[in-house]
């Protein structure tokens, strides 16, 4: 299998040289087309800033990312948004949906931005919703929505793209256990109908167990990695057991 | 450390955020002293012979600004303390007490407002001479301008604003002790519900405006106050409802035209205008109403200084006249001009009856006036060449029973008047009056209105009715003939109404240059401040929108996407209300002009220019400062 993002010895200090803060040191990633690639790690770790520097939000200090065979450290800001528009889709822990859109006219953004014909666009606001089953609250507005349907809308507008990469920071933070499940079983539906990959930044065990594969961080490094081949419920366990661990702040866990 | 230094202390530290709303005041106090040290400027005083007439119209003008600065400082400072509610929140949260935190902030505005006020009185000195200048040359004064400084006028400035500042301060500090903990942190967010449309509003705010120019339109044939504040009233309030409604569902119908707003960055600008039109619309609708206000007052004081100079002429064509058929008299003048060192250049000499029996049918009609003949009025009026005057000649051809109308000397402009048809009634002949003149005649030498009629009527009208001689001269040098007009007083009798271009010094035609200038700089501050109103009000949107904006990049918007946008939306918030304002008062001025029978499309054009430049430097300094905020200057190419 092709890996659709590499990285290569990422580093990222924040602040000047008197008071510097590494928040990532030295990490080596592949990602697989179609994974679904869970990062777990106490707050702090680097995980937020391993997501902004893949999804090229932000810019690393040194090391290389490749994505999609292209180095984005040599691609300029306009083509790094166009990259966001085409190939990346976003869900984040506070939606982030446009208050003052109908759910229709924010799930159709991205493709808006693009240009694309308002019939063909209409159409595949119609499909994505379907599949998110939010289609009948496509005119409402996001204040009419709960927050798992919130949440699924804004899911739907990372998908309408169809982006290579999902990357989705908390997606489950400001949702309850039933809107949690729908949600994760819904991404689930799309990685493995679509063939999206994903990549999800969590604290939560039991979002994180939907994962097939999960990197545990610690201060800026890669600490753990755990592959799913069992249950979902078993592997959900061993995730319990390795925060355990890391939350007992044993050094010589690795 | 108490309460003071930490008020000191902060206001050094927020100077440079104070930014607009400080240059804001300054503005204000600059602009009131101006005027309040024209008040006492003892150059404009010695010059004016109307003084008086000149500190009415300065006080009045200064009453009209003072409003509109109280309103203006009003409306800036509320901005500005909603700006820093969260910080406020904070202070709060930290435990302290509230009273404490209203009166550091209160203590904050005073220093402002003294900083303010002592800038601007500074400012306000230097560019004293400047003002004065401007308006020596817009007013087309003769005196010389020297630096002057006004202590009255500092001192009644200083007073006013420093109250105006401590109400300021004062309804800061109970907007502070009054407020919730939940209110404060909310302050800068508020969760935006679907504004509602009323369809019917919207229909109707078309028709107000609609019906209100209908009225303007034929207020020129029926009675005209009433339909100029029938027009008033609806224009401003369909104005209120365009605003509110109209626009609203507007831009509503096109978040529903998806094949328009599915096109780029549309999306994101008409989803936020739709909102942004429908919170703002107070704003925008009075400003639009100031806007039509400014523009048609421009236009108005401009056409009242076309008429005064017109007017000169009509009032004081002759250096001379007298009324005398005497031949011994004109003799006796005509020696007295010989021994002068002036040169005669016409001596004009025409018969009239003087008609003191005169039925009209419409109201306030003349009980008298003269009357004279088609003839002698062409002849007169080649002979003193006023403007237009080939045309007035091509236009002298009268019927049976037909006559001409000229407005007596002084009238400015007649308004409140049908002028449909009217008919003068003289002994047993009747004579509609066939057109409106505002030409030279007699001058103020025969104040009265003048009817100018056929030879042969006039034949007619000569066995009722007494005729009189009137002699108009004029002489070089003009300006130069107050020894002659001194001895020719001397001449002619006091029964020959004698009157000399010398009893009508041109200074107190001063009087509408001055109130010319007033206006346009009233014009000038409205368009600064109704400016700067809506660059608040944007401005204040601004960080509430940032974490959208934010959010946009991240998904992919393109920064100049983003500029694109938010330049769009920020380009229709202003050019909405002065498109509609510069319409109506396009019609005002259309109206007005009607009734003046003067075009008055220069001033109106000059004001909706002066409008859009000064508009267009706004939107750009709003654009830049929103996108400032927006991108917290991380702005790669700006």
């Amino acid at each position: 299998m092709a890996a659709i993002i590499e990285t290569n010895d990422l580093k990222k200090v924040y602040g000047s040289k008197g008071v510097s803060f590494v928040a990532l040191d030295g990490i080596d990633l592949r990602v697989q087309k179609g994974e679904f690639l869970g990062i777990m790690g106490p707050s702090g770790a680097g995980k937020t800033t391993l997501l902004n520097l893949i999804s090229t939000i932000d810019r690393p200090s040194s090391g290389k990312i490749i994505f999609e065979g292209r180095d984005l450290g040599e691609i300029n800001d306009r083509e790094l948004s166009k990259l966001r528009r085409n190939s990346i889709g976003f869900i984040f822990q506070d939606f982030n949906l446009l208050d003052n859109m109908t759910v229709e006219d924010n799930i159709a953004l991205p493709l808006a931005l693009e240009k694309k014909n308002h019939r063909d666009i209409l159409s595949k606001v119609e499909e994505i919703s379907r599949f998110f089953g939010i289609n009948i609250h496509l005119k409402k507005y996001p204040y009419q929505l709960s927050g798992g349907q919130k949440q699924r809308a804004a899911a739907a507008r990372a998908l309408i793209t169809s982006p290579s990469v999902i990357f989705a920071d908390e997606p489950t933070g400001a949702l309850d256990s039933k809107s949690s499940s729908e949600l994760l079983q819904s991404m689930l539906k799309m990685n493995e109908k679509y063939d999206t990959t994903v990549m999800l930044v969590t604290h939560d065990a039991f979002a994180a167990s939907y994962c097939k594969r999960i990197l545990f961080l610690k201060d800026g490094r890669i600490h753990a990695k755990l592959d799913k081949n069992e249950s979902r419920k078993e592997f959900f366990h061993r995730i319990l057991d390795l925060l355990a661990a890391f939350g007992g702040g044993s050094h010589e866990f690795v | 450390m108490n309460s003071f230094s930490i008020a000191y202390r902060n206001f050094k530290s927020n100077l440079r955020t104070y930014g607009l709303h400080l240059a804001a005041m300054i503005f204000a106090v600059v602009v009131y002293y101006n005027f309040m040290s024209l008040k006492y400027n003892p150059e404009v005083l010695q010059v004016q012979k109307a003084s008086s007439k000149v500190t009415t119209a300065a006080n009045s003008t200064a009453v009209v600004l003072l409003i509109f600065l109280v309103f203006f400082i009003w409306y800036s400072s509320s901005f500005f303390l909603n700006q820093r509610k969260k910080e406020i929140g904070i202070y709060t949260f930290m435990g302290i007490e509230k009273y404490k935190i209203a009166l550091i902030f209160a203590i904050e505005t005073l220093f402002l407002g003294l900083t303010s006020i002592i800038v601007g009185l500074g400012l306000g000195m230097l560019l004293g001479k400047l003002f004065m200048m401007a308006l020596a040359k817009v007013a087309l004064l003769s005196m010389t301008i020297s630096f002057f400084v006004s202590i009255k006028g500092l001192a009644e400035t200083a007073v006013t604003f420093l109250i105006l500042f401590i109400i300021t301060a004062i309804k800061g500090y109970f907007d502070i002790t009054r407020s919730n903990l939940i209110d404060l942190f909310n302050a800068l967010r508020k969760e935006e519900g679907m504004p509602k449309a009323n369809y019917l509003k919207g229909i109707l705010s078309l028709v107000l405006i609609g019906v209100g120019y209908y009225v303007s339109v034929i207020s020129v044939k029926v009675d005209f106050m009433l339909a100029a504040l029938t027009t008033i009233g609806l224009v401003v309030w369909g104005t209120y409802w365009l605003f509110g409604s109209f626009f609203t569902i507007a831009s509503k119908h096109l978040t529903e035209r998806k094949s328009i707003l599915y096109k780029g960055i549309n999306i994101i600008s008409i989803s936020n205008l739709v909102f942004k039109i429908r919170k703002n619309y107070r704003t925008l609708a009075t400003i639009a109403v100031l806007t039509a206000t400014t523009i048609t007052a421009f236009g108005t004081v401009s056409s009242l200084r076309y008429y005064i100079n017109q007017n000169y002429d009509i009032e004081v064509p002759y250096t001379f006249s007298f009324i005398s058929s005497d031949a011994g008299l004109k003799q006796q003048v005509a020696e007295t001009i010989n021994k002068s060192k002036h040169d005669l250049l016409l001596w004009e000499n025409v018969n009239y009856l003087k008609i003191d029996q005169v039925k009209t049918n419409y109201r306030t009609g003349d009980t008298s006036l003269v009357a004279l003949k088609l003839s002698d009025f062409k002849k007169l009026t080649k002979d003193l060449q006023p403007k237009h005057y080939q045309r007035i000649l091509e236009e002298t051809a009268l019927n049976r029973g037909e006559a001409f109308y000229v407005e007596k000397p002084g009238v400015i402009m007649s308004v409140g008047q049908n002028r449909g048809s009217r008919i003068i009634t003289i002994d047993k002949l009747n004579l509609a009056i066939r057109n409106y003149l505002r030409t030279p005649l007699f001058g103020n030498g025969v104040p009265k209105a003048a009817i100018v009629i056929r030879d042969k009527d006039y034949e007619t009208l000569r066995e009722r009715f007494n005729e009189q001689m009137f002699n108009g001269i004029i002489v070089k040098n003009e300006e130069e003939t107050k020894e002659l007009a001194g001895s020719l007083f001397k001449v002619i009798p006091e029964e020959a109404s004698y009157f000399s271009y010398y009893q009508v010094h041109r200074s107190s035609y001063d009087y509408y240059g001055i109130l010319y200038f007033l206006g346009a700089f009233m014009a000038l501050v409205f368009i600064i401040a109704t400016g700067s109103i809506i660059y608040f009000k944007l401005l204040s949107d601004a960080s509430e929108d940032k974490d959208k904006y934010q959010m946009l990049r991240k998904i992919g918007m393109t920064q100049e996407e983003i500029v694109k946008s938010i330049s769009r939306q920020i380009g229709v918030s202003f050019s909405l209300p002065l498109v509609v304002g510069s319409i109506h008062s396009l019609l005002a001025i259309r109206v007005l002009s009607k009734l003046l029978n003067y075009n008055l499309i220069v001033p109106t054009v000059i004001s909706i220019i002066s409008f859009t430049v000064i508009y267009g430097i706004f939107y750009y300094c709003t654009t830049r400062k929103f996108l400032d905020i927006v991108f917290e200057g991380e702005m790669s190419f700006l």
